[in-house]
């Protein structure tokens, strides 16, 4: 209907809408709607297909803040360059919903996304622009063999056990994870993320991805980063005293001082007497207060607040340690931490509300952090990661990030297929015999689709260093010949290598979610024919 | 031009960023680098030359690594790596800032012609990250533990060497690993900078600088009645206060209001009596002197000095911490209450002359912990610059303390390194060996610059320590630069000692900062957003001047491409740094 009134005149469409806003067409100069969004889609995955994979390249990102990140995080990318334009953008959508559903293989969904849009360009140009319904079909048709058969019925080749009891599935899942994000390094972040999922993990639940923290020191080294059963908070505390052997704690929302009405108000004195006991009213009060906090055992306090000068003066003199935590986020996990409950009124808690750790402050590469230790049960682990430069740290606490994400969808579904492409290689050989065997143009779709799943094997090759079309050929002749362990190999020298030797593992269901997201962000862009977008709103320039 | 453009397929970022990606972006980002490690370069060793930053109207001079690149405030968006790793050099090791940019620059200008010949940057990466780690593990093998006094002493002074005051070592090495020594024994020796206090006196001599063991602190602002008090105390008590010992009214919010005129004198009475109870209080305590946080007042003065008792009001929050913690006395919020347990004492309390100002003194005390340095000199700049060089003495001598064990300076563990380097590398087959072997030339960046900027012929100094390190091998191993005398000399033999862990941290550092910047293949860059809150956070960084000035005309040339266009061209320095920075060098500077 639009269309056909974008035909008739320059006023048509034009004519109805506000001015400033835009309009895209298939007969406009330059070609079809649809060849022009798959050019922006192809762009935005062809320029992140560089990051993917253990060999994958970082990006350098200034964004809008002027802030700097390293990263070859496809999603945290992608969050930080701000894509315009439409089609590219949902493909942006899928990564972001990647992220937030796996955390992890977003890369994946992005460049399937655009090989897959990459493939129907080719198709389309051989079809003459036209039955694009005829090639949709043949993709839900391929998806659905792929994501319903192939991938859940022939690639997954090991399964797991809940992670709390695996700790050698939770290594296997970890490392390959952990060694995309940050190739060489991730031996040691492996073990640290399985040591702190091994403190917080529960049989036969789900592991709650904030229960581990990091905490980020500059200075030092990966190898100094250190997995602590409890919480690390990064600052001193305030008192003299400065530890406590596994002491009852008491966590105060409120800050430890005198109370003061909301409403303004003003202390009357009527005589003299009043003048002289009015302070010493004051400190009695405070005295008795802190007295009973004392006397009910508690030798650390933690407050949200401030702590009054008068405070602490009693704080000391009967000997506990005080410690301020601006955030209120961070008192909610010291409080699971420790398993005390946060008070709002003061005083001294009741047994259940105190906490238990031993308390101790340390100077780490400069910085001075107090670490809460529970030896019985924490519900909390903190890694504590060293290194050099920000822009690594942030990337490290990206990759734990991802870790834990991988642990949690591990928790949840412990079916692996192999890495290092072979399991999408093992799935393009069979939807080549499935396309073969089926009449009519969809054929052509489903072999398109099939190619499209080479793009992991070529790009992952192409990374690493080595001939990319080379690697490709040969590990698709191994799969055809029924090695379906076969991947590529990114280590050592150029080739083909066994994932199962190298215990190469993706999760199955990350794998399925990524591939799932990128055919859906693929096929919605195919069906766009017209892109109208109203002007925006305050942003356009003034003439 | 509509906010799309008319292709959409060609714009999918928001219009004026800027992308360059590649082989030559990877090059103009090492670039970048080397520009920004030239402007540290001739800083390095005991005959570096110092920087003269003006920023507004503080100047600095500084030979510290650290420090100039923190004031430097640049700009490149890869540069700033280094930045980094200097500040972590700064923050874990305290010393040997600028080497770690001079190294790590130079890794990666030495990777440069391998980049460019199309060599994989992540083979590199883990090449050289693997190289890294052989050479730390060199360096510890290398390390040895001697006598911790003489090691002490030893990493001090050549810590102080290439500092602004070197040719005072000899007074200021003992100071510093005293100080460092006492706190370590008491395992306080991470608070460093809470227990060690520098003060500076401008004016005199810097040989009339000295150390207190214990606390020392400037004659605070006094009231009347100073004049007739005690000045000097052996076996003092002292009371802590945070408490105001002044005539005032107790709460702001407080008010009177009487009934007869008869009680207002009753009304003031009791004001009076307030404070008197307090400074009875004081007294009664036993104390022979009061400090206080906050002020004390003119009435509190004469009262106190009445009574044959000391008392300065308005001490600085440290200093008062560092008295508490020297003398054992614990900092009190009220005068109730006072009992014998929270004075402290110490062996004597003095007030006295140090230069024109008067210093209180606290010394002989019963935990020695806490040390005060001193320092007298000629101008602001020259004593500014000789505290941050007691400070990095200061943190060497307890990173040497805490890793036991030290290292050759003088560029001889670099050259040891670089040498067994060597020899790895002609084991390794295929393109590695290249890179190893750039790893290990870049190692002799360190004793080159130290040799450039003693004037010592570099080149004939160079190839003397690589055939003495290639011929006598293990033997020769603390081969380094004799920067006294030209040439080269075993260095240990000549007491150059650094702690091992300041080079392993450097190398860690540098390894660490070239594979970031080699791990890069785009650099992106969103202008900065146009609403006035972001405006004024941006300002911090000021990547490219007015925060749409690159987008508005030229989309593509923008802002990143010139500065890089500059770095590419090696012309210009000020392409890394902030604009507005003005760089002179040299003499014909002007």
């Amino acid at each position: 209907m639009a269309q056909s009134m974008a035909f008739n005149s320059a006023a048509g469409l034009g004519g109805m809408l506000k001015d400033g806003h835009e309009h895209y067409f298939d007969d406009m100069e330059g070609g079809a709607v649809v060849a022009r969004s798959i050019a922006a889609a192809c762009e935005l995955s062809r320029m992140l297909a560089s990051s993917m994979g253990p060999q994958g390249r970082c990006k350098l990102v200034v964004n809008h803040l002027e802030k700097m990140i390293v990263t070859s995080d496809c999603a945290a990318i992608l969050k930080e360059i701000e894509v315009e334009h439409p089609a590219a953008k949902l493909l942006e959508k899928a990564v972001r919903q990647q992220e937030t559903e796996c955390g992890d293989a977003t890369n994946l969904c992005l460049m399937f996304a655009g090989e897959l849009l990459n493939s129907t360009l080719d198709l389309m140009r051989t079809m003459g622009w036209r039955h694009s319904s005829d090639i949709l079909e043949g993709y839900h048709m391929a998806a659905d063999k792929l994501l319903n058969d192939l991938l859940p019925n022939t690639c997954v080749v090991q399964q797991i056990g809940h992670p709390a009891k695996d700790i050698e599935g939770l290594k296997t899942v970890l490392k390959p994870v952990m060694g995309s994000k940050q190739h060489g390094t991730e031996e040691v972040l492996a073990d640290l993320v399985a040591q702190a999922c091994q403190i917080v993990l529960k049989e036969g639940l789900v592991l709650q991805p904030e229960s581990i923290r990091t905490v980020k020191i500059m200075g030092g080294n990966l190898g100094e980063s250190v997995c602590i059963k409890g919480f690390v908070a990064k600052r001193a505390v305030e008192t003299v005293l400065t530890s406590a052997e596994d002491a009852k704690i008491a966590v105060f929302a409120s800050g430890i001082e005198a109370s003061s009405t909301e409403a303004k108000g003003t202390v009357l004195m009527k005589t003299a007497d009043d003048l002289k006991n009015y302070n010493k009213t004051e400190e009695a009060k405070m005295d008795e207060i802190i007295a009973g906090i004392a006397q009910s055992g508690i030798k650390v306090v933690v407050t949200g607040g401030s702590i009054s000068d008068m405070a602490l003066h009693f704080i000391e003199r009967y000997k506990m340690v005080a410690l301020r935590i601006g955030s209120k986020w961070e008192l909610r996990r010291l409080c699971q931490a420790t398993g005390a409950t946060a008070l709002v009124r003061l005083g001294a808690p009741t047994p259940d509300e105190m906490g238990r750790a031993t308390v101790t402050q340390k100077s780490v590469g400069g910085t001075t952090v107090t670490v809460f230790e529970n030896d019985a049960e924490s519900k909390i682990a903190t890694l504590v990661l060293r290194a050099s430069t920000s822009s690594v740290l942030n990337d490290l606490e990206r990759a734990v990030d991802d870790g834990v994400h991988a642990v949690e969808m591990a928790c949840k579904d412990g079916r692996l297929v192999y890495g290092g492409g072979a399991a999408e290689m093992e799935c393009a050989v069979h939807l080549d015999a499935f396309a073969d065997k089926h009449p009519g143009l969809e054929q052509y779709a489903i072999r398109a689709f099939a190619k499209s799943l080479e793009c992991v094997a070529r790009t992952l090759a192409e990374n690493a260093g080595w001939d990319a079309l080379q690697v490709v050929a040969d590990l698709r002749a191994a799969h055809v010949s029924g090695e379906a362990d076969k991947g590529v190999d990114i280590a050592d020298a150029p080739g083909i290598t066994s994932m199962k030797d190298s215990a190469i593992y993706d999760l199955f269901k990350v794998k399925r979610s990524a591939l799932k997201l990128g055919i859906e962000a693929a096929t919605t862009v195919l069906k766009v024919d017209q892109i109208i977008m109203s002007k925006k709103a305050g942003a356009g320039p003034r003439q | 031009m509509n906010q799309m453009g008319m292709r959409p397929g060609i714009i999918i970022l928001r219009e004026g960023t800027d992308s360059s990606q590649g082989t030559p972006q990877l090059v103009s980002n090492i670039n970048a680098c080397q520009a920004v490690a030239d402007a540290v370069r001739t800083t390095l060793g005991p005959r570096g030359m110092d920087k003269l930053v003006a920023k507004g109207n503080n100047t600095t001079i500084s030979n510290d690594g650290a420090t100039i690149m923190k004031l430097l405030e640049i700009a490149h968006p890869a540069a700033k790596t280094l930045v980094d790793i200097s500040m972590s050099q700064d923050l874990s090791v305290g010393d040997g800032t600028t080497s770690v940019v001079l190294l790590a620059a130079e890794i990666l200008s030495k990777l440069k012609p391998l980049v460019e010949e199309g060599l994989s940057p992540t083979r590199m990466i883990q090449t050289i990250r693997r190289t890294g780690k052989q050479a730390v593990q060199k360096v510890k093998d290398m390390a040895i533990s001697p006598d911790q006094q003489t090691m002490l002493l030893k990493c001090a002074s050549t810590a102080l060497n290439s500092k602004l005051i070197s040719s005072h070592q000899d007074l200021f090495a003992p100071m510093v690993v005293s100080a460092v020594t006492k706190l370590h024994e008491s395992g306080n020796v991470d608070e460093i900078a809470d227990w060690i206090a520098i003060k500076q006196i401008p004016g005199g001599d810097v040989r009339s600088s000295f150390l207190v063991e214990g606390v020392a602190f400037k004659k605070t602002f006094s009231y009347a009645g100073f004049e007739q008090m005690t000045k000097r105390f052996e076996k003092p008590k002292i009371l802590l206060l945070n408490v105001e010992l002044e005539l005032k009214s107790e709460k702001e919010n407080a008010e009177v209001r009487i009934s007869s005129p008869s009680e207002y004198q009753s009304i003031v009475d009791a004001e009076w009596q307030v404070i008197y109870d307090k400074l009875d209080a004081c007294v009664a305590s036993g104390a022979n002197i009061v400090l206080s946080k906050l002020p004390i007042g003119d009435l509190a003065t004469q009262y106190f000095a009445d009574r044959g008792l000391f008392c300065a009001g308005r001490v600085v929050d440290g200093d008062l911490k560092r008295v508490a913690k020297a003398t054992n006395a614990s900092i009190q919020t009220t005068t109730n209450g006072l009992t014998d347990e929270v004075l402290g004492t110490c062996g004597l309390f003095e007030e006295k002359q140090v230069g024109d100002e008067r210093f209180n003194l606290f010394t002989e005390c019963p935990s020695t912990l806490t040390c005060t340095v001193v320092l007298r000199g000629g101008t602001e700049q020259f004593i500014a610059e000789s505290e941050r060089s007691i400070h990095d003495a200061l943190m060497v001598v307890k990173r040497t303390i805490q890793s036991g064990s030290v290292v050759a300076g003088g560029g001889a563990v670099e050259m040891s390194v670089s040498n067994f380097l060597r020899r790895r590398a002609l084991e390794i087959e295929g393109k590695e060996q290249l890179i190893v072997s750039a790893y290990s030339k870049a190692l002799e960046v360190i004793p080159r610059q130290l040799c450039e900027n003693a004037g010592i012929d570099a080149t004939d100094t160079l190839s003397a320590l690589r055939r003495k390190h290639a011929q006598d091998g293990d033997d020769a191993k603390w081969y380094g630069v004799n920067i006294e005398e030209g040439g080269i000399t075993d260095t240990f033999e000549l007491g150059v000692w650094e702690p091992s862990d300041n080079k392993m941290n450097s190398f860690e550092a540098a390894t660490e900062a070239a594979c970031v910047i080699l791990s890069i293949d785009e650099t992106i860059i969103t202008p900065p957003s146009q609403d006035p809150g972001a405006q004024a956070s941006g300002m911090m960084g000021g990547a490219g001047g007015p925060p749409m000035g690159g987008g508005g005309g030229a989309p593509m040339g923008g802002m990143m491409g010139s500065a890089m266009d500059i770095a590419n061209s090696g012309g210009a320095r000020s392409g890394q740094l902030a604009p507005g920075v003005s760089y002179m060098k040299g003499r014909g500077g002007g």
